[in-house]
């Protein structure tokens, strides 16, 4: 099995691929991969409770209700969380420091910063 | 059971485009593809979002596709997700013959077989 880490660091509304890397995270998840997929930076802000529908965006909701059922483990970086001052957090999401993020990718056999 | 070394076989090397042909990530991933696939190794391509445009087909020696088409023949294996490009209006007639129109599950399996894996995007 092979470990690897999907990285999204953009806020939701700018272009779709936020949403595409949740997407992509979630078929990475159909082979024999252990994927994680890390928010740092803007990316937190896909956490907030979105209304993307509203807008005509592909919303996330159904990604971050079927990871835990593929076994996706989702991180946020604590720092940029703090920054952004978001403090609710859908369920299931691990909250990590910068440090931790770090040994995270250096763990990885795969990393794929999505943008 | 596979009882060569990744380096008696070649490695199996697996990429991931997202971007367009505009984007200099073409030019790079087609001259690593090119000295990859002419030291031995296997590559395996898959296209997604604004990736797709590489597979569709102009009248010109030097155009994406035509680069594409080139390693295709020298052995390059590409596969595309097809939710992207029915997405972007480019159906199978559109694109070049060869391809595999597949699903995010192929990304996983390249992924799972790949000794290594290199994604480019924006």
């Amino acid at each position: 099995m092979k470990k690897v880490l999907v990285i999204v660091q953009d806020s939701p509304f700018n272009t779709l691929r936020p949403s595409e890397g949740f997407r992509m995270t979630m078929g990475l998840s159909l082979a024999d991969n252990e994927v994680s997929l890390l928010l740092m930076e803007d990316g937190v802000f896909n956490l907030l409770p979105l209304k993307a529908e509203a807008i005509g965006s592909p919303s996330i909701q159904t990604y971050l209700e079927y990871f835990p059922k593929v076994h996706v483990q989702l991180y946020a970086e604590s720092g940029a969380l703090a920054e952004r001052k978001i403090r609710s957090l859908p369920d299931g999401v691990r909250t990590i420091s910068y440090q931790e993020a770090s040994k995270l990718i250096s763990t990885a056999e795969v990393v794929i910063p999505f943008r | 059971m596979d009882t060569h070394t990744p380096e008696k076989r070649g490695l199996a090397v697996g990429f991931l485009m997202t971007t367009s042909p505009e984007h200099q990530n073409s030019h790079t991933v087609f001259r690593l593809i090119e000295a990859l696939l002419a030291a031995g190794h296997q590559a395996s391509l898959f296209l997604m979002d604004d990736g797709i445009y590489h597979i569709v087909r102009i009248e010109s020696p030097n155009s994406p596709a035509a680069r594409l088409e080139k390693l295709m023949k020298d052995g390059l294996s590409v596969s595309l997700c097809t939710q992207s490009a029915e997405g972007r209006g480019i159906f199978e007639a559109d694109g070049l013959p060869g391809i595999g129109w597949l699903s995010q599950h192929e990304l996983a399996r390249i992924v799972a077989r790949s000794d290594r894996f290199l994604a480019f995007g924006a």
